[in-house]
């Protein structure tokens, strides 16, 4: 339905994706993971044409989107990562606004306007000014005017950027019901790793602008299907225990966590002993301990060797 | 396009701050400046009083016969000449500004005293009088060769005061300015029609600015009316620039191409909301100033149509420049361009087109490059139609700011940044 062919966008010396290839199938949802500066957000704009790309090129049902931007155009909803709404403007102006764009009128963009407002949750609150909105209910209606035309295929930049856990579930939730109720194909891109497990079929990971792995999360995560997670909480810092640790040549990653300590061992390597003697060597008190099958992040902390937040 | 002039509109009503500049800050300028220097350019000087010396080392009959003699030796028909020797017998220069102050209107104001020169010094440093005029020798031979025969550099007058007087001094100032302005017209008209309107015919009310139409002098009010309404029609365009720069950066630009619109589609919505948004602040400013301030009234709806067809006129040059800010402001992704324009070129532009001194006050220069601001000629369009000159006086003005709107035009559509998408 969707693909990119050796994709490529440099910016004077600065590679932002690097020989991308990916596709989305008709009704799929797919994610595209990485942190911050990855080349997420130059990727999908490139799949939108709002960007064009230094090389190669985007095929929307087999046919180039560079030479027929307005095929894909009217099939495409974009949700930007930014809130690309007038503020001035009240959630209805915005949505009559966006809507008559799009060629709707009448009494067919009252129906959809009524449909998308009932959609996000905002049938309460249309009249107000989008300037008084919470970021949880700007980012709503964000996704609101990107479903006024019923595009085929949504494309979501990090849509639950900054806002409060409650209004991330429900984003989350109606995103869910875009795909698997309404067959709408998504492209989500995120740096959470829990967003994208939770929606996605299959997932992309994106780093320094190239895709470093693909598969759904089972597939990705086999990757690291000979190893462990070993989560330690300390009742302190220990920056003695971890550099111990890190000589232990069994112990194959050592990861300062928040409240403690990650290691990655091999599976089935009894190293608990070890871990055990040498937190009481170094008079560390282990205060609780977790023994995990390894995450996405493990994964993209063991193909990148950074944290997804980074 | 009613959608794109709706939503500008809609988002710039909302925006008290822009608002509060667009049409608040003209309204209250126009009254300050209007009430301010009210009395300068209407000469309503009644809360002044003045002791004024003069010292006239001027020979008015001297001067008169020698310029007569004078007169005999040019080549010129002896009809013409008579008819200068009786204008210039009416008329005398030094009579002429000696008779204005000592007119009903100025005499209560200005008590005058005649001084030998050293006499008249020790009197202002005594604080005696005010400040001192003096007529200078052969003024009246000076003055009439330079007005009536275009020969020699003419005479000074000179006005000196102290200190103490600053106020009283300017106000004598301006009524010798005004005077020899007065004369300097009436020379000017008696030239151009070769002597069919003599001076006789033109009556002088000393005291006033004197109108050439049969329209009532203008205020510094109706001045300023017009003159910020020309000056804050151009923040218009900055303002619809500086919100395609926030339309880009939050993708709402981006929505927009994404939606099939063409980007010379959203650029030509900026530039016809511009055009709308100049109409409606001028209309509204113009109005507020007529009905709320009491600027001045217009009587026949042929006076409307012709200011409302100078206010369309300037408000497309002005859509023309909003279309090239918006332009440059796309092409370099930043918001400086239409900022540097309200923060300074709007400034220099007003001062060039007389918006906040008038244009005759300031050095010729000036006044010419005035005359090519867009500013400067949609006010020289209104003054002109607002004391009453004809369609045929406007026109040269119009058909600048047509010409001016359709090069920036051009400018803008070359700068636009067409290629930024797929």
């Amino acid at each position: 339905m969707l693909e990119t062919v050796n994709l490529k966008k440099v910016f004077k010396r600065n590679i932002a994706a690097d020989d991308v290839n990916l596709y989305l199938d008709e009704g799929e949802s797919v994610g595209l993971l990485g942190p911050n500066g990855a080349g997420k957000s130059t990727t999908i704009s490139m799949m939108s044409t709002l960007m064009k790309p230094t090389t190669g090129d985007v095929k929307w049902n087999g046919r180039s989107v560079i030479q027929n931007p307005s095929e894909i155009r009217k099939e495409l909803g974009v949700v930007p990562q930014e809130i690309a709404l007038y503020q001035e403007l009240t959630a209805l102006e915005n949505l009559k606004f966006f809507g008559k764009i799009y060629g709707l009128s009448g009494s067919n963009l009252d129906r959809k306007i009524e449909e998308v407002v009932d959609h996000v949750g905002l049938n309460e609150r249309q009249n107000e000014l989008v300037k008084n909105y919470s970021g949880g209910m700007k980012r709503r209606l964000n996704i609101a005017v990107a479903l006024l035309h019923e595009p085929e295929i949504i494309i979501m930049d990090e849509p639950t950027v900054g806002i409060d856990p409650q209004s991330r579930n429900y984003i989350l939730e109606m995103v869910r019901q875009l795909n698997k109720e309404k067959g709408m194909t998504v492209l989500y891109t995120s740096h959470y790793m829990e967003e994208v497990e939770r929606l996605c079929d299959r997932i992309y990971i994106m780093d320094h602008g190239k895709i470093i792995a693909t598969g759904t999360k089972d597939e990705l995560t086999s990757i690291l299907s000979s190893e462990e997670s070993i989560l330690i909480e300390l009742d302190r810092d220990q920056p003695n225990l971890i550099e111990r640790y890190k000589q232990q040549e069994s112990i194959l990653q050592v990861t300062e966590t928040e409240k403690g300590i990650k290691l990655i061992v091999p599976k089935g390597s009894h190293q608990l002993g070890t871990i055990f003697d040498l937190a009481e060597e170094e008079q560390a008190q282990i205060v609780s301990m977790n023994v995990q099958v390894p995450t996405l992040e493990d994964v993209f902390l063991h193909l990148t060797g950074r944290k997804l937040r980074d | 396009m009613w959608n794109f002039l709706k939503k500008d509109l809609l988002v710039l009503l909302r925006d008290k701050t822009e608002l509060a500049v667009l049409i608040t800050m003209p309204l209250i300028l126009t009254a300050i400046l209007g009430f301010a220097l009210g009395g300068l350019m209407s000469g309503e000087t009644d809360a002044m009083e003045s002791k004024l010396a003069i010292v006239n080392d001027d020979n008015a009959e001297e001067g008169f016969e020698h310029f007569v003699s004078e007169l005999d030796e040019q080549p010129i028909p002896e009809d013409a000449k008579q008819r200068i020797i009786e204008g210039a017998e009416a008329y005398q220069p030094s009579t002429i500004i000696q008779e204005t102050f000592k007119s009903d209107e100025l005499s209560s104001i200005f008590e005058l005293t005649y001084l030998e020169e050293t006499q008249a010094q020790e009197a202002l440093m005594n604080e005696e009088v005010s400040a001192i005029l003096v007529l200078p020798e052969d003024f009246t031979f000076k003055a009439l060769r330079k007005m009536l025969l275009n020969e020699g550099n003419g005479s000074e007058l000179t006005v000196i005061t102290a200190d103490h007087s600053s106020v009283s001094a300017s106000t004598i100032e301006s009524v010798v300015d005004m005077v020899i302005g007065q004369m300097n017209v009436m020379t000017a008209i008696s030239m151009e029609s070769q002597g069919a309107i003599t001076f006789s015919e033109y009556e002088m009310s000393p005291g006033e600015i004197k109108s050439v139409t049969d329209r009532d002098p203008m205020s510094a009010m109706q001045y300023y009316a017009f003159a910020m309404a020309a000056m804050f029609g151009l923040y218009i365009a900055s303002t619809i620039a500086r919100k395609s720069y926030v339309e880009t950066f939050q993708n709402v630009y981006s929505r927009i191409v994404l939606a099939g619109k063409h980007p010379m589609f959203y650029l030509s919505g900026k530039g016809i909301s511009t055009v709308m948004l100049v109409t409606i602040q001028v209309a509204l400013l113009l109005v507020i100033s007529i009905f709320i301030l009491r600027a001045f009234m217009f009587e026949t709806l042929t006076d409307w149509l012709g200011i409302g067809l100078i206010t369309f006129v300037y408000a497309l040059c002005v859509g023309a420049i909003g279309v090239l800010l918006t332009s440059i402001t796309l092409l370099f992704e930043s918001a400086s361009i239409p900022e540097l324009f309200t923060g300074a070129v709007v400034s220099i532009l007003a001062f060039l087109g007389g918006s906040f001194v008038p244009q005759t006050q300031l050095p010729e220069i000036i006044n010419t490059i005035g005359n090519f601001t867009p500013n400067g000629l949609a006010l020289t369009a209104y003054l002109q139609w607002s004391q009453g000159l004809g369609f045929e006086y406007i026109t040269p003005s119009l058909i600048k700011l047509l010409v001016m709107a359709v090069i920036i035009l051009v400018i803008g559509l070359v700068l636009f940044p067409r290629k930024r998408v797929v």
